[in-house]
């Protein structure tokens, strides 16, 4: 029997090829839009700029980052994507390198569907701040896991099937350490089901990176690839 | 010769400070391990006003929580399901590390994450008076009065201790003429949790050439703490019920939640005892 889930997908384990667009925004320094499925989620980089004096680090860079919902106004969720993702950056981020600085990122979720919005976000900013080119430690990426109903783990979940989720983890980790970035966990799990969702992350999150490296090939290296006829 | 008292070689140097402990593996506080952790004590039922309450005590953080029940009409998804309703006030007086005002990105992370656990510990549909009209909202206001570190294992513990606590109406009347509830004025009715959810936060220290575990880190010790990870364990079942932090290598996040079911045990029974 072919299992087949609700947008089409064949295996549990299977991610949906994220959708990347670079530079988006003329404005901003750096801009992204990072799309696992219908979940996306737009970011944008100004920085390295000057900072509001009382935000002023004699030693490094203060990093801001601002997450906007789609519609109604952001309550204590959104604040606690924010710290999130600022603790990413904060490590993430070669900081020291501008002293007395600023970087601020802004994340507007694109469409909403819960938890995917917290990936798309953290792998939205990171392509941001590469196309802004902020000096980073390390490539991070995010994938989103659920365990369902009937205790199967579900990679890259759609919004219907986080409804009906046991738990959902959100996991995100860099391409050089073997340190999780960043855990968020909520719902109820067993100890092994927690070991097997860090397994299937880590592995679907090298594959995120790779994305992350076509894209930026496809924008560094795009002159070369076009066809003279 | 110029000697240093420790309070000032603290506030001048206060990372040097902490590391001359870490160097012995001892705490500022008296603990004698990384791994010890302060013991909590909880009070319930100081607040008469309330369906329930919780005071709780972890070293010189100190808590308070209040739970009022009040009426409401469900939502449509879900006729039978209550709510639950809880809110983390961080508010100046508790520390000179937070200013007056609208809480700030720490509280309300805080908020967020003791929220969408409670959500899995209490049994909505046991809120329930009558489908599709009328359930119970808990609403739930934690307060800390005093803040020395273990922001979430205080907070979720003192929620948890107020819920167990907290007695509803025996017998309550649905008028479908008027759309109102009647309520009996005693109350004697416990609410029924699924779980009993305890957070344990650890901080990530660098020591002896690499990187450990710290149990419990105080305020004062996050100068040293590089980032921090927050498991929270179900004390009756064992099970994992949220991890918050990052920043961890998988051996230290292993033995976290290791441990951290040790602690939910033994936390688990100091609020069993309380009523």
């Amino acid at each position: 029997m072919v299992l087949q889930r609700s947008d089409g997908r064949t295996d549990n384990l299977q991610l949906r090829p994220p959708t990347t667009t670079l530079s988006p925004l003329s404005r901003a320094d750096g801009s992204a839009r990072f799309a696992y499925g219908k979940s996306a989620v737009l970011a944008a980089v100004y920085g390295p700029k000057e900072v509001r004096l009382r935000d002023e680090l004699l030693d490094s860079a203060k990093i801001e980052v601002l997450f906007r919902p789609l519609v109604g106004l952001s309550g204590t969720t959104e604040r606690l994507y924010e710290k999130t993702i600022r603790e990413i950056l904060e490590s993430v981020i070669l900081k020291h390198l501008h002293p007395r600085t600023s970087v601020q990122t802004f994340e507007g979720a694109d469409d909403d569907s819960s938890s995917l919005i917290l990936s798309c976000a953290i792998n939205a900013t990171i392509l941001a701040l590469m196309d802004a080119g902020v000096g980073l430690k390390s490539m991070v990426a995010s994938v989103t896991c659920i365990i369902d109903d009937s205790n199967q783990l579900v990679l890259d979940p759609s919004a219907e099937e986080i409804k009906g989720a046991k738990s959902v983890h959100v996991f995100t980790f860099d391409n050089v350490s073997k340190d999780v970035t960043s855990c968020v966990s909520t719902g109820v799990y067993t100890y092994e089901q927690y070991k097997s969702v860090f397994e299937v992350s880590q592995s679907a999150c090298a594959s995120v990176q790779a994305v992350y490296r076509q894209t930026m090939e496809n924008k560094v290296g795009g002159v070369e690839t076009v066809d003279e006829e | 010769m110029f000697r240093l008292d420790p309070d000032t070689f603290k506030r001048i140097h206060p990372i040097e400070f902490h590391r001359r402990f870490l160097a012995n593996g001892i705490r500022p506080d008296g603990r004698e391990s990384l791994l010890s952790w302060r013991t909590p004590v909880v009070h319930t039922g100081s607040i008469t006003t309330c369906n329930g309450s919780a005071m709780v005590r972890v070293g010189a953080t100190a808590v308070l929580c209040g739970i009022k029940a009040e009426i409401a009409v469900p939502s449509a998804a879900e006729p039978t399901r209550g709510f639950v309703v809880s809110n983390v006030d961080l508010p100046a007086l508790c520390s000179s590390n937070f200013r007056p005002g609208a809480p700030g990105e720490f509280t309300q992370s805080i908020s967020d994450t003791v929220q969408s656990v409670v959500e899995s510990a209490v049994d909505m549909d046991g809120l329930c008076i009558e489908p599709d009209r009328a359930v119970w909202v808990l609403y739930a206001d934690i307060v800390f009065l005093n803040y020395e570190g273990a922001a979430m294992d205080a907070a979720l513990l003192a929620l948890m201790a107020a819920l167990r606590n907290t007695r509803l109406p025996s017998k309550t009347v649905y008028s479908p003429t008027d759309g109102t509830v009647r309520a009996s004025s005693d109350l004697s009715v416990p609410i029924t949790l699924k779980h009993l959810p305890v957070a344990s936060t650890f901080g990530v220290v660098e020591a002896g050439g690499g990187r450990m575990l710290m149990a419990d880190p105080t305020e004062d010790e996050d100068a040293i703490v590089g980032s921090r990870v927050s498991v929270v364990v179900d004390a009756l079942s064992g099970d994992l019920m949220g991890t918050f932090g990052g920043h961890i290598p998988l051996e230290l996040l292993e033995q976290s939640v290791v441990l951290a079911t040790q602690r939910a045990k033994e936390v688990g029974q100091i609020v069993g005892a309380s009523k």
